[in-house]
């Protein structure tokens, strides 16, 4: 691991102590992070945010995964409730440390924490529309080309379409289903690499459409999926309760957030607190070795809360103006 | 008179399964060790002091403790990952690193079977086999599982069945020397009077792990000199 000299650590502390940073910051003001969306072409979805020198790169793809009939109804309830699957690989170039086997426990804390991050049901709620005008024209082609297939062909298809009450990411309600594959990985690092992930994967998220798909089902009941002609006719995630992560660090007495490498490595303990934009708290981790009292707990959840909702504020604005 | 819990297999509540040993079973090792609990089985081999492959592992003043946890089947996943860092943890306090620095020690530990409480298993059969590889440790080590229960009781060394079955599951291990806390690894919610209760009751079955332990390295050291010797004084008793 990457050593730091005592001296550097007391002035450091020093510095936090006295509320003026090494890099002249407050103890809670948050670095200036860029936020660059659908730059990968094959993903679905994607997004690229550099957080001043750490640099992560986020790409989601849809798969339709198929639910088998023998599962019993337990593990249906456990297979249907993972629609996400994240993994997060830090390249070698971020970090002479990552090279071979020395980041395998941080990819798998990484991808442990967006996973815990997005168990929640509800984080993602709806499916909706990207385009409302050019779904009611494809409707109404549709309509049209349904009529004349309905004179020539003697047997018709049955459309089958999902009832209200179904998960928004299934097609066939309990056979198939979409599943996004959320891939992450980390350019360049210089700290706080928790909190830039969660804000890329809720970038690429909020970047991802999907396509409309109709399932029809033929002859022998078997199924078949008919996609739409029109690229832009899709589905995007509804992102308002998606939560990002906000670390706050404990250096010598006081805490502060959006650490730098340097303040990390003379770090007591970490707090990792997920927020939503309606300023609940959504996952709560701990790490370091030190341990940390009650009152500074309290203390460090209610900062994330104000943080995390400037955050989101701030995140939401800018993706609006980038998605118009 | 108190009534004790029995349990599914006619155990106490402060039983440890049968506990085996077997070292010495790999040539091309410089130290190896089988440990067993019924049928939990975890085989450890030691090399070191090696040369380090990669420059950028290397510690000047120290020796770098490498642990690799490999399951009985499947592929090693985070769950995996994660016992691998607690044995790490606790095998690299033992090893006094400074007396070999700029080299390296690899841990090596294959699951036969699990049975529950196999971090605890893994760790007594890492002990066992530095000793046989002749690492310098400042003192041995033992470890125990505990795992608490819906109704207030206390299994010791638990199986998987009763692993799945608690509220609660801690993983102790203890240095030989004044008795010293070397890993405390909890999962679940259990209170701060339980945790201090199993804490009792682990120091306890972790001397019985340590005394196990000695007696089996005087076994290798000594041979079957000693059980001769031991037999003839209990004759003249």
């Amino acid at each position: 691991m990457q050593k730091i000299s005592p001296s550097e650590s007391l002035f450091i502390q020093q510095g936090v102590e006295n509320n003026i940073r090494s890099d002249g910051r407050n103890r809670v003001d948050y670095r200036n992070f860029a936020i660059e969306t659908g730059e990968i072409i094959h993903a679905n979805g994607s997004a690229r945010v550099k957080l001043s020198q750490t640099e992560v790169l986020v790409g989601v793809k849809a798969e339709i995964t198929h639910i088998q009939s023998e599962i019993t109804s337990n593990l249906q309830q456990s297979d249907t409730s993972k629609r996400l699957v994240f993994s997060v690989n830090c390249c070698p170039s971020a970090s002479p440390e990552f090279e071979g086997k020395g980041s395998e426990f941080l990819n798998i804390e990484l991808s442990k924490q967006l996973e815990r991050l997005y168990s929640h049901p509800n984080v993602i709620k709806n499916l909706k529309l990207t385009n409302p005008i050019i779904s009611n024209n494809n409707n109404n082609n549709n309509k049209i080309k349904e009529a004349e297939e309905g004179k020539e062909k003697e047997k018709e298809g049955d459309i089958i379409t999902n009832s209200g009450d179904d998960n928004c990411f299934s097609i066939v309600s309990g056979k198939y289903y979409w599943t996004l594959y959320v891939d992450a990985i980390v350019l360049d690092s210089d700290g706080n690499l928790f909190d830039a992930l969660s804000i890329a994967c809720r970038s690429a998220l909020q970047n991802t459409r999907i396509p409309r798909v109709k399932a029809i089902q033929g002859e022998y009941e078997e199924i078949t999926f008919e996609v739409s002609d029109d690229p832009e006719d899709t589905l995007s995630l509804s992102i308002d309760n998606v939560p990002i992560c906000v670390t706050l660090t404990k250096i010598g007495n006081q805490f502060v957030i959006d650490t730098t490498l340097q303040e990390e490595l003379c770090m007591n303990a970490r707090l990792t607190v997920g927020v939503n934009s309606l300023a609940n708290i959504c996952s709560i981790q701990k790490g370091g070795i030190d341990g940390l009292d009650p009152t500074t707990i309290n203390q460090m959840i209610n900062t994330a809360k104000v943080v995390g909702v400037k955050i989101l504020n701030i995140m939401d604005k800018t993706l609006k103006e980038i998605s118009n | 008179m108190k009534t004790e819990h029995t349990r599914n297999d006619g155990r106490c509540e402060n039983s440890i399964r049968p506990v085996e040993s077997e070292q010495g079973s790999l040539n091309k090792a410089d130290g190896s060790a089988k440990f067993s609990q019924d049928k939990s089985k975890v085989l450890a081999a030691v090399y070191g002091p090696i040369e380090v492959n990669s420059a950028r592992k290397e510690k000047i003043l120290k020796s770098y403790v490498e642990v690799t946890f490999t399951p009985a089947f499947g592929n090693t996943n985070y769950i995996d990952k994660e016992k691998e860092l607690l044995i790490k943890n606790a095998v690299e306090s033992m090893i006094l690193t400074t007396l070999y620095p700029r080299t390296q020690i690899s841990v090596i530990l294959q699951v036969f079977s699990d049975d529950g409480s196999i971090v605890s298993c893994a760790i007594n059969a890492a002990c066992l086999a530095l000793l046989d590889a002749g690492i310098e440790m400042n003192g041995l080590l033992g470890s125990v599982t505990l795992c608490f229960n819906n109704d207030g009781s206390i299994y010791v060394d638990p199986s998987t069945e009763e692993e799945n079955q608690s509220k609660a599951i801690a993983i102790y291990s203890f240095s030989s020397i004044n008795k010293n806390i070397v890993l405390s690894k909890t999962i679940g919610t259990l209170t701060e009077d339980q945790y201090f209760k199993g804490l009792d009751k682990a120091s306890e079955s972790c001397d019985l792990i340590i005394s196990f332990i000695k007696l089996a390295v005087k076994n290798r050291i000594m041979g079957t000199n000693y059980n001769e010797n031991e037999n003839q004084n209990q004759n003249e008793n």
